[in-house]
């Protein structure tokens, strides 16, 4: 099968002159999680043109992060990706770090590590259940979020809170974790392989699916480069490119990281690519559960009052994998404790605006599966 | 082929009463109430507005019941808690075991009871095999829905696997297995006490059944089946809205006539059969000749009325739903016609009791089953139910025609839908399996209660293929849809046509193999083996032995008790209003 054998369908001059129907899908739309509008012009069901259209949930983080001090600042940023809001706490704290030459203990790192891959489980886990609602199955979002209820406890056994966790500081991490943690870890590490298998078994190799999501929304690795597309949706394309790897962090360079890839750039490609990530992450988590035991927590020099924290005047870029793709923070510090300038570079704006080129050509039965498989949240395009 | 013709008219010149119909005509026409004559028209009349209002309630009854259950099964196949089953926790399992338990004692007394008044005589030739396979099947069932489920527990995960999913099935037929088991039991051991009628026993036994059934019914209303009629009676008070720019008549009208065939196909399904006076009485309103051909007629009439509803709602979603509807429900009445066409040439006719009576050696699946598998696929798409369900899409078209239509309007759809549902089940039931026929074995007389109880599970049982495919698979894409009807479905459904037919022409053995039978008839024809004598309780525990006697008195006293404490508990449902708490969700899965 080559890539110019996908199920588009050319768009032709209409010879009827039929007047054309533009679909308002959303703000309010059972397939869409959060508030955004695409307005879907097409010739019967057959999508021509998407105009997406964003700033239902603008909240202005960016200009409320410089009225607070940092520890506010992580707080706010990390509601913005609130299914994976680890990933600003550390990008937060990696600035700040950047910037005063902060060294973080090896076993601080380690948890990091660890908390980062158990984030991009549990989005990846509610972007099963999703996608399975965008297709029409009403079963995976009910298995994927008991999945995801058990590692959300986990989170909170940890750091005391489900979604924000707010644990990793500037110098290391917040607190220890629980006693028998890893023992927990461990148990649901055992118990989530074979849930996946489950999942695979009775979602991924369903003939509907197959034939709902194979060879549609293909996405060109040149044109999704061009468009920065990061993370899965690049990945799905063929471009084997993920910052832990490239550009390690953390403790990824210490680790053997295999970078799944697609071959046609479709949504089943971008479905499977998330799916062998979430193995991997386990495979992560089980390799950082020897190191978390024992070293310290945190750097003893850093102050311990993260809200009273002064940062030094710099200018920083550092970027994370968030399940999403690259989540980029610039933060602009003037030597008080709040932040002069941040910008979030959010992937899930880059994929957004992919939409249109991806669903071009195809029914509208597939724009909600093709926008199930970039996995958008809107918290971060509006901010 | 003259002798089956001859058997056939035999049997008809001998039922002057074919159906609760013509039976209830007659009934009217000799003077119901001393000095009350009706004439014809009035009788008419009556009877239509009757049967009109009987099928009206029977419909919404099923329809609810199905709905509630099908939300039930499916929160049990993707392992969550469903809607209804936020009061079962733990404090409640010993209650719950003991009215189950009630049930076990009642019910079978019921079935004696039943057994005892139409007169009916039991035999381990009519009971032995069943009451070992129904003791079989509910101890599995126990075991599973006590032992294995329970282990498996919140560690597994939805119910998707084969394993899963006989353990399901086997745990919800537990009770009512164990149930049948011991009422068959009771109904036996009480007929091997021949020497005796014993007085008050079974209006005993009949009163605490009744208690007990009650008090369970309002238990699952508490918990299981309430939430259904409070949607029910919630929908019928919300407000009915009409788009401004709505066409008026057109969107008035449109939910009516999506139920009108809806209700109309009820008139030919026969639920059952009845022996009265060596005639044989079908329950159903009027057994037509046409009767298949009038189910796909109402099938056909449903999809002009959901064009309608689409054009008339002046809504893009509305608009494209219809037009998914009038594709697909085009695209697959052919193969839906050609599969039912298949039963009629191997039945001979198009009459639904024929096609019952045709299959009583052996179910019409075994020779038609290339039929029945195109059939239950078309029916799926038929009735609106995932994967095909395209027209209504939730999450892409919010509902497609029904976006616009609120409070009984949009029930109306709903009532279509799910008594749609029911409605292929029966057909599947009578052209496939055999209709009610089944082992009888409450006798003769019992007839009209085994048919109807054979009809049913047999219903039910297609019913839970329905909700089991909404529960697995994603649904399929309108062009994808047109594409798996036209190029394999209708191909193939001419082929198996094809076959049947030079099958029955060529009195192939396959086709050859059922029989006209008068099993039915047959039944009728057994006679009251053993008379029970009229005794005092004094003189019937005169002649008792001492294991009869035991076993009087233990029964009186189990039922006495069950009655007591079913009475106590019913007095704490009812009246003692009590909201349990959330469970605390525990983390179990650290093992």
């Amino acid at each position: 099968m080559t890539r110019s054998s996908d199920r588009r369908v050319e768009i032709r001059r209409d010879p009827l002159l039929t007047e054309k129907l533009v679909y308002s899908v959303g703000p309010q739309h059972p397939s869409l999680p959060s508030p955004l509008e695409l307005r879907v012009q097409a010739d019967g069901e057959l999508i021509e043109r998407i105009t997406p259209e964003v700033g239902f949930m603008h909240r202005g983080v960016e200009q409320l992060v410089t009225q607070r001090n940092y520890a506010q600042a992580a707080g706010l940023l990390s509601r913005c990706e609130w299914l994976a809001g680890s990933n600003a706490d550390w990008l937060v704290a990696d600035a700040i770090e950047r910037i005063e030459g902060i060294t973080i203990p090896a076993r601080a790192q380690w948890l990091r590590t660890l908390v980062l891959e158990l984030s991009r489980i549990g989005n990846h886990l509610f972007w099963f259940g999703n996608l399975g609602l965008e297709a029409g199955a009403y079963t995976p979002i009910f298995i994927s979020l008991r999945e995801r209820e058990m590692l959300l406890d986990l989170l909170e056994m940890l750091s005391g809170h489900r979604h924000h966790h707010g644990w990793i500081v500037p110098g290391g991490v917040r607190t220890a974790p629980p006693e028998d943690f890893s023992g927990h870890v461990r148990a649901f590490c055992l118990w989530f392989q074979g849930r996946l298998d489950e999942y695979e078994d009775f979602f991924s190799d369903n003939a509907i699916w197959i034939n709902r999501s194979e060879l549609i929304g293909t996405l060109e690795p040149e044109f999704a480069f061009e468009h920065g597309a990061t993370g899965p949706v690049l990945r799905g394309s063929g471009i084997a490119h993920d910052l832990r790897r490239d550009q390690p962090y953390a403790m990824y360079g210490e680790l053997d990281l295999h970078v799944p890839t697609g071959e046609y750039g479709d949504v089943l490609d971008r479905y499977r690519v998330r799916f062998v990530e979430m193995r991997e992450s386990l495979r992560i988590i089980e390799h950082c559960l020897a190191y978390i035991d024992n070293g310290e927590l945190r750097n003893a020099e850093v102050n311990p009052d993260f809200a009273q924290m002064a940062v030094s005047r710099g200018e920083v870029y550092t970027a994370v994998e968030s399940p999403r793709g690259e989540l980029g923070l610039t933060l602009v510090s003037d030597g008080t404790n709040r932040p002069n300038r941040m910008h979030l570079r959010a992937p899930s704006l880059y994929h957004l605006f992919l939409l249109d080129e991806l669903c071009r050509g195809y029914l509208l039965a597939d724009l909600f599966v093709i926008y199930g498989s970039l996995d958008i949240m809107i918290g971060e395009v509006d901010k | 082929m003259l002798p089956m013709l001859a058997i056939l008219q035999q049997r008809y010149d001998m039922d002057e009463a074919r159906t609760v119909w013509e039976a209830m005509r007659a009934w009217l026409n000799t003077e119901p109430l001393p000095g009350l004559r009706f004439s014809p028209e009035v009788a008419n009349g009556i009877m239509l507005v009757t049967a009109l209002l009987l099928i009206f309630l029977l419909e919404l009854m099923i329809t609810i019941g199905l709905q509630v259950w099908e939300r039930r099964l499916m929160a049990r196949m993707q392992g969550r808690r469903g809607p209804q089953e936020y009061g079962e926790v733990t404090p409640q399992r010993f209650r719950r075991i003991f009215m189950q338990i009630g049930v076990l004692i009642g019910l079978p007394a019921l079935l004696y009871g039943i057994n005892y008044w139409t007169g009916g005589t039991a035999g381990w030739q009519q009971f032995g095999g069943w009451i070992i396979l129904f003791f079989a099947v509910g101890m599995m069932g126990l075991i599973n829905r006590l032992m294995i489920l329970p282990a498996l527990g919140r560690m597994q995960a939805a119910q998707t696997s084969v394993w899963r999913f006989l353990a399901t099935l086997l745990s919800l037929l537990a009770w009512p297995s164990l149930a049948a088991c011991g009422g068959m039991l009771v109904a036996l051991l009480l007929g091997f006490i021949p020497k005796a009628h014993i007085p008050f026993l079974p209006q005993l036994t009949v009163l605490c059944t009744v208690v007990a059934f009650v008090l369970y019914m309002s238990y699952m209303l508490r918990y299981y089946w309430r939430q259904g009629f409070y949607d029910t009676i919630k929908i019928f008070f919300k407000e009915d809205t009409v788009p401004l720019s709505a066409d008026k008549l057109l969107y008035l009208i449109a939910p009516i006539l999506v139920y009108l065939p809806a209700l109309l196909s009820w008139v030919v399904i026969p639920f059952g059969v009845a022996a009265v006076d060596g005639q044989i009485i079908y329950y159903m309103i009027q057994d037509l000749n046409v009767g298949l051909l009038l189910i796909i007629a109402d099938f056909a009439m449903f999809l002009v009325a959901v064009i309608m509803s689409g054009y008339a709602s002046n809504n893009k979603y509305a608009l494209v739903g219809a037009m998914r509807e009038a594709a697909m429900l085009l695209t697959y009445e052919i193969p839906m016609l050609m599969s039912l066409l298949c039963v009629a040439i191997f039945a001979g006719s198009l009459n639904l009791t024929e096609i019952v009576q045709r299959q009583t050696m052996t179910w019409g699946i075994l020779p038609l089953f290339p039929a029945f598998i195109i059939y239950f696929v078309v029916s799926l798409a038929e009735t609106n139910r995932p994967p095909f369900d395209l027209p209504e899409a939730q999450n892409e078209l919010l509902g497609g025609y029904l976006v616009e239509y609120s409070g009984m309007r949009f029930a109306l759809f709903y009532v279509a839908e799910y008594s749609n549902v029911f409605i292929v089940s029966a057909i599947m039931t009578v052209c496939f399996f055999g209709g009610w026929k089944g082992p009888m074995f409450l006798g003769p007389d019992g007839l009209w209660l085994t048919s109807l109880f054979w009809f049913l599970l047999k219903t039910y049982a297609v019913c839970f293929f329905f909700i089991w495919a909404r529960s697995t698979m994603p649904r399929i894409r309108v062009d994808q849809i047109m594409f798996f009807s036209w190029k394999f479905l209708l191909p193939a459904s001419v082929v198996v046509m094809a076959a049947t037919a030079l099958g029955v022409v060529n009195r192939h053995p396959w086709f050859s193999a059922n029989q006209i039978a008068v099993s039915d008839v047959d039944v009728t024809a057994l006679q009251r083996v053993t008379q029970f004598q009229t005794l005092t309780t004094a003189e019937a525990l005169a002649v008792m032995t001492v294991p009869e006697k035991a076993f009087f008195w233990g029964y009186n006293v189990l039922c006495l008790f069950f009655g007591l404490f079913i009475l106590m508990m019913a007095w704490r449902i009812l009246f003692v209003a009590r909201r349990h708490p959330q469970p605390r969700r525990e983390v179990s899965w650290t093992g």
